[in-house]
C-alpha cells in the first residue's frame, strides 16, 4: 500500500467531499452543459460514492470518481435518448427536453468562455467524454481508456473527431456577447 | 509518411509511440497543411483548458457533506427499534413514526417530492393494521383518458374535479426516489420508460406515467391494504408468479398490493403487452428482500431528500 493510499484510507466523508466535490462538478459541468443538470448529477455521483466506499479497493481513487462520473452521465444519455426516439403524443418532446443543455445560462465573468460551452453541447455525448477527460481533466489515452472501458485506439479516435467538430463549430460561431476572451482559435 | 491525419490529436496530447512520433515531426517540417491541423489542436486543447468552470454552488457542498448522515440512518436502521418500526411500517401500512431521520424530512422538503415523502413516511402514528384502500378505479381510468395521448372511443373524460389538480413531481425529484429505492421505478419490463409524475387526488396518490411508444401506462400507488371487495368486474391473475386482479378491457385495470401499497395500473395495453412490466414494481408475498429494499428506501429516502 503507498502513501497515498494510506492517506486515502483514513479521509473522513468531509474530506473525501473537500478533495473531489470541485473536480466532479467541473467534469458534471462540461458533460451536462448547465448548472442545474451539474448539480444533480454531482449528487447522484457522491451518493454512489458513498454506497460504494465500503467496497471500494484502495487505489485509483480519482479513475474510479471519473469513472462512476462518465458512466452516470452516460447512462442518463441512453436512457433520455431511448425515450426520446418513440412516436409520443403531442407535447412529449417539450416534457422530455425541458432540461437540454442551457449553456446561455453560463455566467459571462472573465475566464468563462459560452463559445466552447456551446460547441462542447453540440458534440455527440461520446466524442465529449472523450475530449474533456483529455483536455479538461488532464487524462492520458491509456487513462481514458481504462474509465471508459473502450479500446486505445477508439479513444484516439473519439478526441481527434471531436476536436475536429468542435473546430468546425467554433468556425462558425461569432464572437457572443459576454465572451471576453479575445484570443483562442475563433475562424481558424 | 503520408499526412498524419486522425494521429494529430494522439501526437499533440503526447500519446505516440517514440518511433511514431519522430516519424511524425519529420513529416511536419515538410508539411504546411499537417502543422496547421496540429496548431488548429494545440489552440483549441489550451482554450479548452483555460476554460473556466462555475465554481460549486455552497449548498450543494453542504448536501454533499450531509449525505453522510445517512450513516446515522443506516445504524438507527440496524437498531431492534427502529427496524422493528420499520417492519411495522411495511406490515401494516403504517406510516414511519417520529424518527430523527423523519423529523429532517420535515424541516427541509419544500418541492413536490414533500408531498410524495410526507405522504408515505411521516404523519399518522402507527398503527397495527394497514388501511384498507379502495382504488377510486373509475377516476383513475377518468384521468388515464383525459391525459393519454388516444381518446376513449366511449368513455367521457370527465375527470373529478379534486384529481384534475395534479401536483408535478420534478425529475431531480424522482431520481431522488430512485436512489432512495423508492418503488416508482424508471422502468417497467424492457419496453416502458418513465416519463413524469404527479400527487394527486385528496388522498395524496402517487400517480407516475410511462410509456413505450405505442401505448400508455400510469401507475397509482397509494399506502395501504388492497380493499379486494371494492374490485368490481377483477379477475384474479398470476403474473410472472405474483397475485394480481385484473380487470379487461379498455383500458385494462390491474391491482395489487405490496410492502403496504396498493398499487393500481391502468393502461391502453393488453396484459399479455406488458411484458414482465406488473411484478418488477412490487411482489404481493412479503419477503425479507422486499422488507429490506423497502426498510432501506425509507431510510435513504429520509436522509437523502433531507439533505436536499
Amino acid at each position: 500500500m503507498t502513501s497515498d493510499e494510506v492517506q486515502e484510507s483514513v479521509q473522513t466523508w468531509d474530506e473525501i467531499v473537500a478533495a473531489h466535490s470541485a473536480q466532479v462538478y467541473r467534469l458534471a459541468y462540461r458533460l451536462t452543459g448547465n448548472r442545474q443538470d451539474a448539480e444533480d448529477l454531482t449528487q447522484d455521483v457522491f451518493i454512489r460514492v458513498f454506497k460504494s466506499l465500503d467496497t471500494y479497493v484502495a487505489g485509483n481513487f480519482n479513475g474510479w470518481i471519473h469513472r462512476i462520473t462518465t458512466n452516470l452521465f452516460l447512462d442518463r444519455v441512453r436512457r433520455k435518448s431511448r425515450i426520446r426516439i418513440d412516436p409520443f403524443g403531442e407535447g412529449a418532446e417539450e416534457r422530455l427536453e425541458g432540461r437540454e443543455p442551457l449553456p446561455e445560462l453560463a455566467v459571462h465573468d472573465a475566464g468563462f468562455d459560452p463559445d466552447i460551452d456551446r460547441a462542447l453541447a453540440a458534440l455527440s455525448e461520446e466524442f465529449r467524454v472523450a475530449v474533456v477527460l483529455c483536455d479538461v481533466e488532464g487524462l492520458t489515452y491509456e487513462e481514458i481508456s481504462d474509465v471508459l472501458g473502450i479500446k486505445l485506439g477508439t479513444v484516439r479516435s473519439r478526441i481527434h473527431r471531436g476536436r475536429t467538430q468542435l473546430r468546425t463549430a467554433l468556425a462558425h460561431r461569432a464572437p457572443v456577447g459576454g465572451r471576453t476572451r479575445v484570443l483562442g482559435p475563433v475562424g481558424i | 509518411m503520408s499526412h498524419l491525419g486522425p494521429e494529430v490529436a494522439a501526437y499533440v496530447d503526447g500519446q505516440l509511440s517514440a518511433a511514431q512520433g519522430e516519424d511524425a515531426r519529420s513529416h511536419l517540417e515538410g508539411c504546411e497543411c499537417c502543422r496547421h491541423a496540429v496548431r488548429q489542436q494545440i489552440l483549441l486543447k489550451d482554450r479548452m483548458r483555460d476554460t473556466q468552470t462555475p465554481a460549486p454552488p455552497q449548498s450543494m457542498l453542504a448536501n454533499l457533506s450531509r449525505l453522510q448522515d445517512r450513516d446515522f440512518c443506516a445504524e438507527a436502521h440496524r437498531s431492534d427499534a427502529y427496524g422493528a418500526r420499520l417492519r411495522r411500517s411495511r406490515l401494516s401500512g403504517s406510516r414511519i413514526g417520529q424518527s430523527p431521520p423523519v423529523r429532517i424530512v420535515v424541516a427541509f422538503l419544500s418541492t413536490a417530492a414533500v408531498l410524495v415523502a410526507t405522504a408515505y413516511a411521516v404523519g399518522a402514528p402507527a398503527e397495527e393494521r394497514a388501511d384498507l384502500v379502495s382504488p377510486p378505479i373509475d377516476d383513475y381510468v377518468a384521468v388515464f383518458w383525459a391525459q393519454a395521448r388516444s381518446s376513449s372511443p366511449e368513455q367521457p373524460a370527465t375527470v373529478p374535479s379534486d384529481l384534475t389538480t395534479a401536483r408535478t413531481v420534478s425529475q431531480t425529484s424522482l431520481a431522488q426516489l430512485d436512489n432512495s429505492g423508492w418503488p416508482s421505478s424508471a422502468r417497467l419490463g424492457p419496453f416502458f420508460h418513465r416519463v413524469d409524475a404527479a400527487v394527486v387526488g385528496p388522498d395524496d396518490a402517487l400517480m407516475v406515467t410511462y410509456l413505450d411508444g405505442r401505448h400508455t401506462l400510469k401507475m397509482f400507488e397509494q399506502h395501504g391494504s388492497l380493499e379486494l371487495s371494492s374490485l368490481d368486474r377483477f379477475r384474479p391473475a398470476k403474473l410472472d408468479g405474483s397475485l394480481v386482479w385484473v380487470r379487461d378491457g379498455d383500458p385494462t385495470v390491474i391491482a395489487w398490493d405490496a410492502d403496504g401499497i396498493v398499487f393500481t395500473l391502468v393502461t391502453d395495453a393488453q396484459v399479455n403487452q406488458l411484458d414482465g412490466a406488473v411484478p418488477k414494481i412490487g411482489d404481493n408475498v412479503p419477503t425479507e428482500s422486499h422488507f429490506e429494499r423497502i426498510g432501506g428506501g425509507f431510510t435513504q429516502m429520509a436522509a437523502w431528500l433531507g439533505a436536499a
